[in-house]
């Protein structure tokens, strides 16, 4: 354990003051106009239990040095408080979690980051998005999802899976109920499937001008909206969806504790690790330091450490980074020296990664939460 | 060497900060570029393609599209014409002599059906003031 | 006869999407260089060229269309190739499922014989009848050198599969021959699945 670097030590309550001070404002700012007058107060009420949660576990992420326990908090609550949020839009709006032609038909269908890797032949192809959604206006429109995947694309790559993603956090937090895995050894090479689903979907989408993955595979129509069942063909594809979610966003993440959707199905997944290769950021593994304990292949959720290395799927959640006893695995900035200044490289990434998590998970978190406290006033 | 390549790597992942703040508070300015890409447009296939006709049958507004042959590289041999129904206060509809995608057809609407004659109904949907039909279309040889 | 060529120039995006996949994952699980890969292209494509054929043939001699029979051979080459592609897919991953006796077997029936199964993998994937061939066979009933139009929608519908086989460039890359095993995989599940789904709807 003495050869493990400190990122801080703890007691040093200052730096830490000074560290999460300028995320106080950023997070105020970010979710400044949840905070604005105007709204009901169980709405601002909710705003402000969300700015001291958020700015908690940033100040507990710097404070303990540790990552993952502290990131994950608030990914997986994150995840929960969206899918309620936007189910409880659903039925305002519509009624029902269910959409019908009508929706597709008027092109008000929400647009998915997911659907990024289905568009992108015949957008360069026959220069249209295939998508039944909106351009500009309304909930997650074509243009504002597309600016937000490049943005956090280019700074974070495929962090976004586990500081943003707002399915991600299901599996996350399923991976976790159990302290030991049912099934131990997991192949690392299952994470390889991804990138045969994004193949596979990107072509099949191509050729039928359609969201294949979203039509048919996506475990997450699940708990958030469907296709209404009006004949067998429909009846079908609603079981497809909760088969899959019960098996690889709950089962399977219980019984292996890895994160079986996000590193074996999700074709954006996949699509993002190659941004992982132009990426800034990234989790370095330092040979003389590894004592080849294993404990950073048993921790990785995401299948992503061969050989004790973080490969190109790691999403950089931190958990090997946390586990491993002598640091040889650590946050590290491309270009620069990986045995000097690893502290402010973590805190370099975990910035932009907290504050994007933030941003995306912050209005959703706030009015999910008002919505579980109107169900009890 | 290395110290300037490490400080520009520094630089680089601070900026990351930076991005992701100008991502979101400039988000409207972001779309307004985005909208400027050649590909920011819904295919035809999801909107029913441009209106090429309108006609006013009594108070209510009928909007006929383009017919539209769906392909990757190039149209494929069978389509669809949508027709949009707007302005209509009745819960059902019959509009006779529609002149659509070069036939003349009779469509007769309620909440829950569509019918053409001629023509079959591929898709329908009753929308907040109206109806929005696809007819089937097949290229001739 | 010549629109025939057209057509299937034109309809060639759609073959590839859905009998490319095939093809993309038994070059990409057998990882061997370009020419070995163009070598499993062939193969392939003399699968299709010989199905094609038969078609042509059929339709030529007998003079009829398409119908519940020629579903229900869809449907069943559908199912088989799906098969196949299981077993290739599964029987090359014997290290994946350490210690499974029936994967070390389909791995052993597997080995060697993979331009067989490329073969195979062709001949089923054209009885995937897809829509402009189904117009094809529509126009060519009663009409003159059937055998040539078809083999003319072949050439024109197999322009876009050349560039597959230059894949064997990466081959180099452990990663690419796991998805290609998992392509292949996938690839099985929706063709048994749509097998099923026509004979259901058919029958």
């Amino acid at each position: 354990m003495k050869n493990k670097p400190t990122y801080w030590s703890t007691g040093r309550i200052g730096r830490s003051i000074l560290l999460t001070a300028p995320m106080v404002l950023l997070i105020g700012l970010m979710l400044s106009g949840n905070l604005a007058g105007g709204q009901s107060y169980v709405h601002t009420f909710s705003a402000v239990v969300a700015l001291l949660f958020f700015v908690s576990m940033f100040w507990m992420m710097i404070y303990t040095g540790r990552t993952d326990r502290w990131r994950a908090v608030v990914f997986i609550i994150g995840a929960l408080l969206f899918c309620i949020s936007f189910i409880s839009n659903l039925i305002e709006v519509r009624s029902s979690m269910t959409f019908s032609d009508a929706e597709q038909l008027t092109c008000t269908i929400p647009f998915c980051h997911i659907v990024t890797t289905m568009v992108i032949i015949p957008a360069a192809i026959k220069q249209t998005i295939i998508f039944p959604g909106s351009l500009v206006e309304g909930y997650a429109s074509i243009s504002s999802m597309l600016v937000i995947v490049l943005g956090f694309s280019i700074v974070i790559g495929r962090g976004f899976c586990s500081w943003g993603c707002f399915y991600g956090g299901w599996d996350d937090g399923t991976s976790r109920i159990l302290r030991r895995p049912v099934i131990r050894r997991v192949n690392s090479a299952f994470r390889w499937f991804a990138f045969a689903m994004l193949v596979l979907m990107a072509l099949w989408s191509a050729e039928s001008l359609s969201p294949k993955y979203c039509e048919w595979l996506c475990p997450f129509k699940a708990v958030t909206e469907n296709e209404r069942i009006v004949d067998g063909v429909t009846l079908v594809k609603n079981i497809v969806f909760y088969t899959l979610f019960v098996v690889l966003v709950v089962v399977l993440p219980l019984l292996t504790r890895k994160r079986i959707q996000c590193a074996t199905f999700c074709p954006m997944g996949a699509l993002l690790s190659l941004f992982n290769k132009i990426n800034v950021f990234d989790v370095r593994h330092r040979a003389d330091l590894c004592i080849n304990c294993g404990r950073c292949d048993k921790a990785c959720p995401m299948l992503a450490i061969e050989n004790h290395c973080p490969t190109l799927t790691c999403s950089k959640c931190g958990r090997c980074v946390d586990e491993c006893p002598t640091g040889a695995l650590r946050y590290h900035v491309r270009g620069t020296s990986p045995d000097r200044h690893f502290t402010w490289a973590r805190t370099l990434y975990i910035y932009p990664a907290y504050i994007f998590m933030v941003t995306l998970l912050g209005g959703s978190f706030v009015n999910g939460l008002a919505l579980i406290i109107n169900l009890f006033i | 060497m290395k110290k300037i390549i490490s400080f520009f790597a520094y630089l680089w992942a601070a900026l990351g900060t930076i991005i992701i703040l100008a991502v979101f508070i400039g988000m409207g300015g972001w779309q307004q570029l985005a909208m400027r890409l050649p590909f920011m447009r819904i295919d035809p296939v999801f909107t029913g393609g441009t209106v090429v006709d309108t006609l006013q049958v009594d108070s209510v507004m009928v909007l006929v599209h383009e017919p539209v042959f769906p392909g990757l590289f190039s149209e494929g041999d069978e389509g669809f014409v949508q027709i949009d129904v707007r302005q209509c206060p009745t819960d059902t509809l019959r509009l006779d002599s529609l002149p659509v995608a070069g036939n003349v057809i009779a469509l007769s609407l309620t909440p829950a059906s569509a019918m053409a004659n001629d023509l079959s109904v591929t898709e329908f949907a009753r929308i907040s003031d109206g109806w929005i039909v696809r007819l089937e279309l097949k290229k001739l040889d | 006869m010549f629109e025939s060529l057209l057509i299937g120039l034109s309809t060639s995006a759609s073959c590839v999407a859905t009998c490319g996949n095939v093809v993309i994952g038994i070059i990409m699980a057998n990882r061997q260089g370009v020419g070995r890969s163009f070598a499993l292209l062939g193969a392939f494509m003399c699968g299709r060229l010989a199905t094609y054929a038969v078609i042509a043939a059929v339709v030529a001699v007998v003079s009829v269309g398409v119908g519940g029979i020629g579903a229900c051979a869809m449907a069943v080459g559908q199912i088989l190739l799906g098969l196949l592609m299981l077993l290739y897919a599964f029987g090359r991953t014997w290290r994946l499922c350490v210690g499974h006796r029936a994967s070390r077997r389909l791995y052993a029936l597997c080995r060697g014989r993979v331009v067989a199964v490329a073969a195979m993998a062709g001949l089923l994937s054209a009885l995937n009848v897809c829509p402009p061939m189904l117009s094809l066979i529509g126009s060519s009933v009663g009409a003159d050198h059937v055998v040539g139009r078809f083999v003319l929608f072949f050439i024109g519908s197999s322009v876009l599969f050349l560039p597959m086989p230059f894949i064997g460039t990466i081959r180099n890359k452990a990663a690419v021959g796991i998805i290609g095993r998992a392509v292949a995989a996938i690839v099985a599940i929706i063709f048994i699945f749509k097998g099923f789904a026509t004979l259901f709807y058919n029958f």
